[in-house]
């Protein structure tokens, strides 16, 4: 089939589903990529999708892969759902070549990284963006809990909500066994890990780790992490060059150890360097590990677990702005601070402190925070912990003075700084007084008044 | 750059051939403007691989952006530059495909919008600027602002076609089948009449690009906003008759024959509508060979009239 060229699907030409048994009609066009064509289809599910791959694409050995991951599905529970995966082998009658079915995309709903940097489609919030991030380090997990590698990590493959956070991880036919699959796709070169670049490994999930903090990076920080004075003074970007800074010599730009390649003093580099200031010093230390220690290190790079608990932790300290409205991190040990965007002061806020078995954590109270089943009890399987059991409600009748309401079925116990216990049934909410302890299923959670957090 | 009385045309005759004209615009010969538009085309082998690349700018031209008119003409050879630049460096050793597209996306922008900026400043350093008409923002890059352009910028190559943009203007494939496709999302206009600029910060973020299969080939068209605007808008019907009656008369009377029309079009479409400058590059794409049918030296001297899918 090599060297034939690629004959696209007819509108109104038949399909089949192979396992599911079902015929598709071919809609129109919606996509090329590298590997085929996508195509807006309609059967007994409604409207999905359909790659089709080119003829030197479609392999006896990608057949077996398709197959492979409709009988398997994908990763088990909530983060399983974010992976546009494989629902059958679809064929044509008389066609040697072959595509998969999958789910159609919402593309009105879900951006590309490209499409918030063009101005096509909004720019995420603080909130928005750490929800990407949890909910990319989550999928991921899952995936490699499973015994797979995606070994194609990018901003190409990522859509989100703007404006939720939520993920949708496209391309899934790059999935393999760890460590075992054959693959037609190593992956894109800005992402490719340096040992994979120089030869020295296979795609495994530790290059899978690499892609993944350097996705992370493109979605804080809109840049790549090795693009600095190195990059700036190659006149002619080729392949050499590439594996010269991605694999033979990667350096990270804010490397606090090696200034050799810093940003350079170039209008190119303003965006990187303004987000580089906002992302939160927690963040900044994880980048900074994956990019020293763990390009020389693969046991040292950043676990999905890391990226998953900085991200939870981070979006549990969302303030918004009462000038500007412009979400913040809150520093919990600082009695004030001031708001990236307008730079007024925003007073601290009083949090929740919520003693767990594994370690403290806190949950800073707004109007509106909501406290969720993971925060006091971790997820699992198919329970991502998600669910509201809890949200901050203004006092019905006293301006100013605000509750946390119980959302969840069971009954909690609140005792007061004076000493008097009260059980807080569903629908109830107990006042944001600063040493009011709360027992939510046999997890104690003190409201600590503005800055004063204990480690 | 061409002088406003010709055309330009380029020719692979493995991949296709492409012209381009340029007209300064009916409201700019009455006020006494130049022609703030630019256009390059350039045809030739980078690495093994035959390609054809094209570009088409448009320069603000408001009195923020007196030197918009060297702006669009830098843009062009940046474009073209970097283009070749970066096929060349796909087209050595077995790089494979998804590289090439991934590079595209990832690379290029940022690449043509920094040799724009160093050719900027290679001018300014060349030559002594006229002091500003108004005054310019505050900040140390402020001067790029002066050269302000919108930039579109293709390459044609075996397999593929990649094109990218920033700021207005319009790009479209035309199918064999008739049917018109605009592979690059609409411009978000900023506010009023503005448009993005490669003058802007952070131009290298506010590209569009995708990469499309060359496949049955097609005719690949850009175009400044002056002719679009003179026809309600690229998305009208009365450009789509515009494009189909090009595509049509080319198959009529040949591409020579309306590559010499051309410039007295434009400049009517400019007087009875836009009023503004007209850029318009066209290339018509052959359909993809498969590697063993592909044209060896003997086969190349076909004439391109001869082709016949238009």
């Amino acid at each position: 089939m090599g060297g034939m060229v690629a004959m696209p699907l007819a509108v109104g030409q038949t399909l089949h589903a192979e396992l599911l048994g079902t015929t598709l009609s071919v809609i129109k066009k919606i996509g090329e990529g590298t590997q085929g064509e996508v195509y807006l289809v309609d059967g007994p599910q409604g409207f999905q999708t359909v790659k089709w791959y080119k003829p030197e694409q479609a392999t006896p050995d990608q057949r077996t892969a398709i197959s492979y991951l409709v009988r398997t599905g994908p990763p088990y529970g909530a983060a399983g759902k974010r992976f546009i995966w494989p629902l059958d082998l679809v064929t044509a009658e008389g066609l040697q070549q072959f595509g998969y079915l999958m789910t159609r995309i919402d593309t009105q709903r879900f951006a590309e990284l490209g499409e918030v940097w063009a101005h096509l489609k909004p720019v995420p919030g603080l909130g928005a963006l750490s929800e990407i991030s949890y909910q990319l380090a989550n999928s991921y997990r899952a995936l490699h809990l499973s015994g797979h590698c995606y070994r194609d990590i990018s901003a190409g493959n990522l859509m989100f909500d703007p404006k939720t956070g939520d993920v949708l991880i496209c391309d899934n036919d790059n999935v393999g066994v760890n460590r075992q699959s054959r693959c037609q796709v190593w992956g894109t070169m800005e992402y490719m890990a340096p040992e994979l670049i120089r030869g020295e490994s296979d795609p495994s999930t530790e290059t899978d780790l690499h892609a993944l903090a350097v996705l992370l990076f493109y979605v804080w920080v809109w840049h790549h992490p090795f693009h600095g004075t190195m990059e700036y003074q190659y006149h002619c970007w080729d392949i050499p060059s590439k594996k010269q800074v991605y694999g033979f010599s990667p350096v990270f730009v804010f490397d606090p150890d090696n200034p050799a390649n810093r940003l350079p003093e170039d209008p190119d580099y303003a965006v990187a360097r303004k987000r580089w200031e906002l992302c939160p010093p927690e963040l900044k230390a994880l980048f900074i590990r994956a990019f020293t220690d763990g390009i020389r290190n693969p046991g040292r790079r950043v676990t999905e677990g890391e990226w998953q608990s900085l991200f939870l932790f981070l979006k549990d300290r969302l303030v918004p702005c009462s000038s500007c409205h412009a979400e913040n991190f809150a520093d919990t040990t600082r009695p004030d601070f001031s708001c990236w965007h307008c730079h007024r002061r925003i007073a601290s806020s009083p949090f929740l402190q919520i003693c767990r078995p594994g370690g403290n954590s806190c949950l800073v109270l707004t109007p509106g925070t909501t406290l969720r089943a993971r925060h006091i009890a971790p997820g699992s399987g198919m329970d991502d912990g998600s669910h509201a059991i809890g949200r901050v409600v203004p006092h019905p009748s006293i301006p100013g003075a605000a509750g946390l309401r119980n959302l969840s079925e069971g009954t909690w116990q609140a005792a007061f700084p004076e000493g008097t216990t009260t059980d807080v049934p569903p629908g109830k909410a107990v006042p944001l007084n600063p040493k009011t302890s709360i027992t939510i299923d046999g997890v104690s959670c003190t409201i600590m008044p503005p800055s004063r957090e204990q480690p | 750059m061409p002088t406003q009385n010709e055309f330009s045309c380029t020719c692979d005759t493995g991949l296709g051939w492409a012209f381009g004209c340029s007209r300064t615009g009916a409201l700019h010969i009455r006020a006494g403007r130049p022609c703030e538009d630019a256009y390059a085309l350039w045809s030739g082998s980078a690495g093994a691989e035959p390609c054809i690349a094209f570009a088409v700018a448009d320069g603000h031209g408001d009195p923020r952006h007196d030197q918009s008119r060297t702006g669009s003409a830098l843009a062009v050879d940046a474009a073209i530059s970097e283009l070749v630049s970066f096929f060349r460096s796909y087209t050595v050793g077995d790089v494979p495909p998804q590289q090439l597209r991934a590079g595209f996306k990832m690379d290029l922008p940022r690449r043509v919008t920094r040799r724009w900026r160093e050719l900027v400043v290679q001018d300014t350093g060349r030559r002594t600027l006229p002091p500003p008409p108004v005054p310019l923002a505050a900040g140390p890059d402020s001067h790029y602002s002066r050269y302000g352009t919108t930039l579109i910028a293709a390459l044609v190559g075996h397999g593929s076609i990649l094109v990218g943009q920033i700021g207005d203007g319009d790009l479209l494939l035309v199918r064999t089948d008739g049917t018109i496709e605009f592979p690059l999302p609409r411009d978000p206009v900023p506010a009023g009449n503005e448009t993005h600029s490669l003058s802007s910060p952070d131009a290298h973020l506010l590209w569009r690009t995708a990469t499309l299969d060359r496949g049955k080939g097609g005719i690949l068209l850009a175009a400044t906003d002056g002719i679009s605007d003179s026809f309600n808008g690229a998305e009208s019907e009365e450009f789509s008759i515009f494009v189909h009656s090009l595509v049509d008369r080319i198959r009529t009377y040949g591409m020579e024959a309306v590559a010499a029309a051309m410039a007295g079009w434009l400049d009517r479409y400019s007087a009875a509508a836009s009023g503004d400058d007209m850029t318009l590059v066209w290339a018509c794409i052959q359909p993809e060979t498969s590697p063993q049918s592909r044209p060896g030296p003997a086969e190349t001297d076909t004439p391109v009239s001869a082709w016949e899918e238009w």
